[in-house]
């Protein structure tokens, strides 16, 4: 019997029509998952046509490697693995790119401090300084908070998903923490009673 | 801080922890108050956190993935008896790595070029699938284009 291919089938039912050769069952898979990894993806580098690129080519990768999947892990997690890796692929190169060239597209300037932030500061004034801080962050601990703290993945999966120990998560989680309560003391302290 | 406590306090924040680690944490904060405004302080920053959650990608996500695996895939149908020894798959990744270029800042420069025809004449090694972008890997391997490139 064909599998069901419809936006409702199930993860496995799509991977299956995928591997018989039905690429058009993909999109459902970019459909169900693209918030996943565009939640990581904007996490990383932030919104912008980068982003986009590095979502398309996490979608693309999850294409040419469902032949690998296993099943064992979930296909959320599976694809959040390669958006982060992909992300962190990106950041790299951006990072290269702006020594050699200098580009004018620099990430952003240095440590710009949030000080003027107070109660009045709407939501998404207060989401953009908050981006903007875990933007600020190096690689590895963007990584944890973006995956722990904003994708929403315990401690645990997010050690399965960079492939580290769960202490370096915890003590990456720590030391990122207070890295981000350092930069968003006025927010923090605007939201205290 | 001990990792005991980095747990504790992980898994008192993510509500996951046990009646024996509740126990423990309890009097953990007991006997060294400052964990406790520790503890404040990062269910503070969990908050601000979760309020403050990415954006979604621009409408037509879906569309324009799967437009540009579907060109891939052509390209690298089209492109693969023709190519000598380069695998259909590192014709697609270049080819995509060119319209990238294209988008991204209205022409392909002559380094990228150039480097794609010495990796054709070249014809190192299948990309590796997980390395790097694709407009890093035009401009990073094979490592003796990028060493000719430098020195035109």
């Amino acid at each position: 019997m064909p599998p069901d291919v419809s936006p409702n089938a199930t993860d496995e039912a799509l991977i299956a029509a995928v591997q018989a050769g039905d690429t058009g069952a993909f999109r459902y898979l970019v459909e169900r998952y693209e918030s996943v990894v565009a939640a990581t993806v904007i996490g990383m580098l932030g919104p912008g046509p980068q982003a986009d690129d590095v979502g398309q080519e996490t979608m693309i990768r999850l294409y040419r490697s469902l032949d690998q999947f296993e099943g064992a892990a979930r296909l959320k997690t599976y694809v959040t693995r390669i958006a982060i890796n992909v992300s962190i692929d990106a950041l790299r190169a951006r990072k290269r790119r702006q020594n050699r060239l200098q580009s004018r597209d620099a990430e952003r300037p240095p440590d710009e401090p949030v000080g003027h932030a107070n109660r009045t500061v709407e939501r998404r004034e207060q989401k953009r300084l908050v981006q903007q801080a875990v933007r600020q962050l190096d690689t590895p601990y963007r990584a944890v908070v973006v995956l722990r703290l904003l994708d929403g993945y315990s401690t645990q999966e997010t050690a399965d998903i960079l492939e580290i120990p769960y202490g370096t998560v915890l003590s990456r989680l720590h030391r990122a923490k207070k890295r981000l309560a350092d930069r968003l003391r006025p927010l923090l302290d605007a939201d205290r009673p | 801080m001990k990792n005991r406590h980095r747990y504790l306090i992980e898994q008192a924040l993510d509500d996951t922890l046990s009646s024996n680690e509740r126990e423990e944490l309890d009097r953990l904060l007991r006997d060294h108050p400052h964990l406790q405004r520790h503890l404040h302080e990062e269910q503070a920053v969990h908050t601000l956190m979760s309020q403050s959650a990415p954006d979604a990608f621009e409408d037509g996500f879906a569309e324009r993935t799967m437009s540009r695996l579907n060109r891939e895939l052509m390209t690298a149908e089209e492109h693969a008896p023709a190519s000598g020894s380069a695998s259909p798959t590192v014709w697609g990744e270049l080819t995509a790595g060119m319209e990238l270029l294209l988008r991204r800042f209205g022409a392909v420069p002559a380094s990228a070029v150039l480097a794609l025809a010495l990796y054709n004449v070249y014809a190192g090694p299948p990309l590796e699938a997980t390395s790097t972008t694709l407009v890093e890997r035009l401009f990073g391997l094979p490592p003796i284009a990028v060493e000719l490139l430098l020195a035109l």
